[in-house]
């Protein structure tokens, strides 16, 4: 990979991991330091690196420092308690907001998957590539964030009351 | 144009003859190079076509494709996994089909649907704020900071140096004045203004017989017995004025910090300060050590704030003197 290739690749995906880590940890410096981090790596490595590779690299550690970060910093547990997280929720109105307090709650390894499949597109393969899971646990991943994202739509009542618009 | 994406609605219109002749011959046309899924159609076709009522789709078409009779209870587990393997485009085409149908029967599973479709993130407009500093520049724009800066450094030294020897001190010969100089085979020093000469010893009179030097480290009013101190406006800082005879010639002006001389008056001082007020006081001092003064004699006048205005050295038949301006 060449200077000018690493440029390119600042410029077309900071942005999306900065949003990947930023979705992830929801603090703006610890999310600054590892997009920066990650591109550090990317530039260390990068005569070992092809230019075809390179955002998967970026994602790679970026996910791997995602990881680290969050086991420094205890996570929420995965699924608080059903009243906690309604309290949490009535403050909602809106589908977006409600889905991104959802994904917030959700453990780092089904939001990573997540993130990655709608926000940047990549297939199961290039996810568990990234992640270093297997396909089935990629999958299983999904389906599982998927579900519990969809139960807490269901819980705040989104698409209930308007069902007919929504279909 | 049937792909493998939506050949269900072709099957479907297929069966249920909504087809043109020509759309027939397609599906037919597809079918035989897709051998996988002819099994697919024939299996429609085994099933019982129900007339058209008129509605669009045939109003007991969709009782064929069940397989329990008590959908009004829709199995929601299965469900959900048929909801998210057709939204992650996993689902193979029976499971899609089920899907459908599903979804269009039961109306919880209709907004279980809904509600999944909800779940897919869109990426909103975020910005890496650093950018920037990520971005690895040529060397030669990277130096351009550096570059600049030493720029910008080396003006302000220029600015600098011009304040301190833009006409701070200056040195002329001036007549030759006797009545207010003391004579001595070294160094004599005088201070004080016109008509009011107070004669200052050598406090510290030091010989280094090596070189001969006769140094005075600073001066001492016999009066106050201390060492006479002016502020310097440009340095702003306190000095005093030491004279350093090289003997016989060479004759030396420093202004030091005050603040370097001791009580007892004898340290010497630090190098540092002298050298840097040496630096400040600039080319004009170094004027007056050009000159060869045996013999010296030093007037040196403060004015009315008690700053030194006139640094004056008698030699023989000569006064050269440094003035402030």
């Amino acid at each position: 990979m060449t200077t000018a290739e690493y440029n390119e690749c600042v410029t077309l995906y900071a942005d999306g991991v900065y949003r990947f880590v930023l979705k992830n940890l929801r603090d703006t410096d610890d999310s600054k330091d590892i997009v920066q981090e990650a591109f550090a790596r990317l530039w260390e490595r990068r005569k070992d690196v092809d230019g075809s590779k390179a955002k998967s690299y970026i994602f790679t550690a970026a996910y791997h420092l995602i990881v680290d970060k969050s086991r420094k910093i205890h996570e929420t547990p995965l699924m608080e308690s059903h009243d906690a997280f309604q309290t949490v929720f009535r403050q909602y109105s809106d589908t977006k907001e409600v889905l991104e307090a959802a994904v917030a709650k959700l453990p780092t390894d089904q939001r990573s998957v997540i993130m990655l499949r709608d926000y940047e597109g990549y297939s199961y393969d290039e996810i568990a590539e990234i992640t270093g899971m297997t396909l089935s646990q990629v999958k299983v991943y999904i389906f599982r964030g998927r579900t519990f994202l969809r139960r807490q739509l269901e819980n705040q009542g989104i698409y209930s009351a308007n069902m007919e618009d929504a279909v | 144009m049937i792909t493998t994406d939506n050949y269900e609605e072709y099957f479907l219109d297929y069966i249920e003859g909504r087809l043109d002749e020509n759309s027939r011959r397609e599906v037919m046309r597809f079918v035989t190079s897709h051998p996988e899924l002819r099994a697919e159609l024939e299996e429609f076709l085994d099933s019982p076509v129900i007339e058209d009522d008129g509605c669009g789709v045939p109003s007991g078409f969709l009782d064929t494709l069940r397989h329990t009779s008590d959908y009004d209870e829709p199995d929601v587990p299965y469900f959900d996994r048929l909801a998210v393997l057709n939204l992650e485009h996993l689902a193979t085409p029976g499971e899609q089909l089920e899907y459908s149908r599903m979804k269009y029967e039961s109306t919880e599973c209709s907004r279980i649907a809904a509600q999944y479709s909800a779940t897919v993130l869109t990426p909103d407009d975020v910005e890496y704020p650093d950018k920037r500093r990520l971005i690895v520049l040529p060397l030669w724009r990277r130096a351009i900071p550096y570059a600049a800066a030493a720029a910008v450094v080396g003006l302000m030294v220029l600015l600098t140096v011009g304040r301190f020897n833009n006409g701070t001190v200056d040195i002329m010969p001036v007549a030759m004045q006797d009545e207010h100089s003391v004579h001595s085979p070294s160094v004599s020093v005088a201070v004080g203004g016109a008509g009011e000469e107070t004669t200052v010893k050598p406090a510290d009179h030091q010989q280094k017989v090596n070189n001969h030097r006769h140094v005075i480290r600073h001066v001492v009013d016999d009066e106050t017995d201390e060492a006479v101190a002016v502020q310097d406006d440009k340095a702003d800082e306190q000095t005093i004025i030491q004279v350093v005879a090289d003997e016989p010639s060479i004759i030396q002006v420093e202004m030091l910090p005050f603040d370097d001389i001791d009580d007892d008056g004898t340290d010497e001082p630090q190098k540092k300060h002298r050298r840097k007020f040496w630096f400040a006081c600039g080319k004009a001092l170094k004027f007056v050590t050009r000159r060869i003064v045996p013999d010296v004699h030093v007037d040196i006048d403060h004015d009315i704030d008690g700053k030194v205005s006139r640094v004056a050295f008698c030699s023989q038949n000569k006064v050269y003197a440094v003035e402030r301006k």
